[in-house]
């Protein structure tokens, strides 16, 4: 194989691989600084609350400054949804078993973390006191797929 | 000793760790008092300083890491000037 012909093959494979992981569907990423993973099965007490509702999961536990300090964003944007068909559920891992089998599902290991699920269970996840324009488009976003 | 005493305990320990670190203490005081209550709260329940934004496993070996100082705070305060808790931050904050 002479150079050239190398060149082409290399420029090839490349512009497979990128294919591949284009159609891979493992993750998209959003423009507006966030990104829905696939690839995790709702844990059941989450894929009923999904029944055509966008759902935000937020998970927190006892003595987390930063859960308490994200409480009232989370109670402002459940407000600007109120009437809609966006749903906002708690789980406090320090309560139930639930909440702390939907914090492993997610692969949660620090508190708050905000969940924002699409229709097809793909999750958009924020660690710690987040950015409300952030978590606001992402949910828009989700919502955009029911 | 209440949670109280002991918070008060964590946060000189903390101040010592912080200047031999040639780090510092979160200067907002309010925000140093609940990290270690919360820290001061989980040792009462499960007998370690566990960071109170981590979450605890059940696998000793993982929950080591997040005894306080824990293993990621050296990193996030390279990264964020701060380490999660907030307890510790760079002396540029």
């Amino acid at each position: 194989m002479n150079l050239k012909s190398s060149k082409r093959y290399v420029a090839v494979v490349a512009v497979l691989c990128l294919l591949c992981v284009g159609m891979s569907g493992c993750a998209s990423i959003s423009s507006g600084g966030y990104e829905f993973k696939s690839g995790i099965t709702p844990p059941t007490v989450v894929g009923n609350l999904m029944q055509n509702k966008t759902v935000i999961l937020f998970i927190t536990q006892n003595n987390c400054p930063d859960c308490e300090q994200a409480r009232p964003l989370i109670a402002s944007l459940q407000s600007q949804y109120n009437g809609t068909n966006v749903t906002f559920v708690n789980f406090n891992i320090d309560n139930n078993t639930t909440s702390q089998n939907v914090a492993k599902a997610y692969g949660v290991t620090a508190t708050p973390t905000t969940v924002v699920l699409r229709k097809d269970g793909s999750a958009a996840i924020f660690v710690g006191v987040f950015d409300p324009s952030t978590v606001k488009s992402a949910i828009d976003d989700a919502r955009s797929t029911y | 000793m209440d949670v109280d005493e002991q918070a008060n305990k964590i946060k000189s320990w903390a101040r010592k760790h912080a200047e031999r670190r040639g780090i510092q203490l979160n200067p907002d005081e309010e925000r140093v008092d609940e990290v270690a209550k919360g820290l001061a709260a989980r040792q009462e329940k499960f007998g370690k300083r566990y960071c109170p934004c981590r979450i605890i496993t059940g696998d000793a070996d993982e929950d080591r890491k997040i005894i306080c100082p824990c293993v990621y705070h050296e990193e996030e305060l390279k990264e964020h000037g701060m380490c999660h808790c907030k307890l510790f931050v760079t002396k540029e904050q």
